[in-house]
């Protein structure tokens, strides 16, 4: 039965014998893909206001959990994750496992459970350079030594430093692969994968920033020292006075090796939805290297800089009117059925 | 006015003019990930990623040829990201919106600049590679234009249609790079071994696509399946397709491997990305079955979906269709 029937009919029955239940009815996509092109073009792509309260540049750095199952899924699974999801030369990463019963996809393992197959597991990791191949070889320990937090905890920890002489070039970075095998006294074996990136950022933030009003939008700038040619990538968040994240930016520039002064672009009629503009501060700000896959990406720095606050007065009130999304809700508009577009009106008239 | 009385009018006039004409979208279908260059190289072979015997995917989805179509062909065992792989799929949507054809003489009924609209319909990895195009379009983006006119692409579709979307990556990438996939029966998949494609389909952070693009420009819409692969399943967290976790089909924020159903699948405030990622449903196919029409099955509600029931939302979990593929979902959509 076509579509175009079952609303109809829908509706007639409706009218007919109330609320009584209908078959599931398919949505109508166009239609609110037009209606959420239209809510979203006040903004541009560039600057938007943050309407979760999650800071998206912070909460983009959080490191994952991966996990895999063991034959057929059976328990424990091994999981794995790393302390950071970048890497610069010089620097250390930790790297962590735990063996998890309970979440695993099958529980059969459990039933055959046999004495040993809970403790005593060793636990170690290859970690293999793109392109490159062994990075380094480590073991995880849970003996509550050095960077593992606690003994027998069932997390597994160990840290290591990555060498200098394996470093990507200047302005670019490699993935490593964190190869995982976990195996205890009765010879079972687990398996996982993670990974993280060895990135070498062409430029630095020095910490030095000042704000501006231009075109009526905030500019927060960032200063930053570049030390190879390269495309940059600077992307940040700012907090209101409660610290909670109201707007984020991003722009992106070729710079040559030297000190440069690079802008956050704050939408200025996002401040007008705010109410009080003071206690404004860049609660995260980050600057990646982005000459090619994967990124070199610079560490996040919280709480970088608390502004002063700017004259609403001074800062654009309209709406962007993203010319490419309202083009498109037109084109998605216009995709409709004569009917579609009737009860489309209808909608409207009877709102 | 009375709302009872004019409801009922427009149902009724909605009959009478059912039939007129419509500016229907035109498909541009983008397949996933391979394991040789086929698709690549060979029309045929990208047009048969949706063929299973005598059932066809397109066929259905462009509801027996009506709607006009596009069929992409790019080197599947290449990063998301490469040249022949996101640039490749770029300059073909390209060519499908300038009204050029493609490699079997197919082409869009109107183009861009005659008043067009396109929409993607991309499986598995075709999905990841619109996710680095479309999160990359804009001059602020990390990537933009990386391989080709992004922007140009992103300003002339109107949305993506997403079947099976690794967007987050697959558990069974995973299980090949580290070399676990026992008992995991991925050799009748197109994770055989951990090429390029494969490592950059991994659940770590340092693959994943939303670390390197921003959100779509234009909106993604997640339909998936549920219904396992014996032997493979066992190794995927929660829901699956045989090849794809849930949290992956319906690009959940949080850990890729995070275990999700049916009825608790992530809505649209939990996505990888603040915006641009929208649910539909999800099927009782497998990862080969939701590409191919050949498994017209159950479709069930998710969190969020576009399913309503009496008015409302169809509670997540509750089954909207007992027999209907993907392919003719696709079809009703629009």
């Amino acid at each position: 039965m076509s579509n175009k029937i079952l609303t109809a009919a829908g509706l007639i029955l409706g009218t007919a014998f109330g609320p009584q239940a209908m078959a599931a009815e398919v949505g109508k996509l166009a239609l609110d893909a037009a209606a959420e092109y239209r809510a979203r073009a006040a903004f541009p792509e560039w600057s938007r206001p943050v309407l979760d309260a999650v800071d998206p540049v912070a909460s983009a750095r959080v490191p994952t959990r991966q996990r895999l199952s063991g034959p057929d899924g059976a328990a424990p699974a091994l999981e794995t994750w790393a302390s950071a999801m970048s890497v610069q030369p010089g620097e250390s990463v930790e790297l962590f496992a735990r063996l998890d019963w309970l979440g695993a996809e099958g529980l059969n393992g459990l039933s055959g459970l046999r004495s040993g197959q809970l403790s005593g597991w060793t636990v170690q990791a290859d970690l293999v350079l793109d392109q490159v191949g062994s990075l380094a070889q480590v073991e995880l320990l849970d003996d509550g030594q050095g960077i593992d937090a606690l003994a027998d905890d069932g997390i597994y920890s160990a840290r290591v430093k990555l060498p200098e002489k394996l470093a990507p070039a200047l302005g670019t970075a490699n993935n490593v692969m964190v190869r995982l095998h976990a195996e205890n006294a009765s010879g079972d074996v687990r398996k996982a994968v993670g990974g993280f990136l060895y990135s070498h950022p062409g430029a630095q933030l020095t910490g030095r920033y000042r704000q501006s009003v231009e075109d009526g939008n905030l500019l927060v700038w960032a200063q930053a020292e570049v030390l190879s040619p390269g495309r940059y990538h600077l992307s940040g968040t700012l907090d209101n006075a409660l610290g909670t994240p109201v707007a984020t930016a991003q722009s992106a520039t070729r710079l040559e090796p030297g000190t440069h002064w690079l802008a956050l672009p704050f939408y200025g009629a996002i401040f007008h939805q705010l109410g009080s503009l003071s206690g404004l501060s860049l609660g995260s700000v980050t600057l990646a290297t982005t000459n090619g896959m994967p990124n070199a990406l610079g560490p996040v720095l919280e709480n970088a800089y608390q502004l002063s606050p700017p004259s609403l007065a001074e800062l654009r009130s309209a709406p962007f009117n993203d010319p490419v999304l309202l083009d498109s809700a037109q084109r998605l508009e216009s995709s409709l059925t004569p009917a579609d577009n009737l009860n489309r009106s209808l909608g409207r008239l009877l709102r | 006015m009375n709302h009872t009385f004019t409801r009922a009018l427009a149902g009724l006039l909605l009959l009478a003019v059912g039939p007129l004409a419509q500016a229907a979208p035109c498909l541009i279908f983008v397949h996933g990930k391979q394991t040789n260059t086929g698709t690549y190289t060979s029309y045929s072979n990208a047009r048969n990623y949706w063929v299973n015997g005598s059932d066809d995917f397109i066929r259905t989805a462009t509801k027996n040829f009506a709607t006009s179509y596009y069929v992409v062909g790019y080197n599947g065992t290449k990063p998301y990201w490469d040249a022949q792989a996101a640039g490749e799929v770029t300059s073909e949507i390209i060519a499908a919106t300038n009204g050029q054809t493609d490699g079997g003489g197919r082409k869009c009924a109107q183009s861009y600049a005659q008043g067009g609209s396109f929409w993607v319909v991309a499986h598995s990895m075709g999905n990841t590679v619109m996710d680095f195009i479309l999160g990359n379009n804009d001059a602020s983006d990390p990537n933009y234009n990386f391989n080709g006119a992004y922007d140009t692409v992103a300003s002339r579709i109107s949305l993506v249609m997403s079947l099976s979307g690794a967007h987050r990556g697959s558990e069974g990438a995973d299980a090949v790079c580290a070399q676990s996939s026992w008992g995991c029966n991925w050799a009748a998949s197109w994770i055989q071994d951990c090429d390029a494609a494969t490592s950059w389909l991994r659940s770590s952070d340092d693959v994943q696509v939303r670390t390197y693009a921003g959100p779509p420009a234009k909106n993604i819409y997640l339909t998936g399946g549920y219904e396992a692969i014996f032997g493979a399943s066992a190794c995927l967290s929660g829901e699956d397709d045989g090849v794809v976790q849930h949290a992956s089909q319906y690009a959940c924020g949080g850990s890729a491997t995070a275990s999700y159903n049916n009825d608790n699948v992530c809505g649209h405030s939990n996505k990888q990305e603040s915006y641009g990622f929208r649910n539909l449903d999800t099927a009782h196919e497998n990862h080969s079955d939701i590409r191919d029409d050949s498994d017209s099955d159950t479709r069930r509600a998710i969190p969020d979906g576009i399913w309503t029931c009496s008015g409302s939302p169809c509670s997540p979990g509750s089954q909207v269709q007992s027999s209907m593929t993907s392919g003719k979902f696709i079809s009703i959509l629009y």
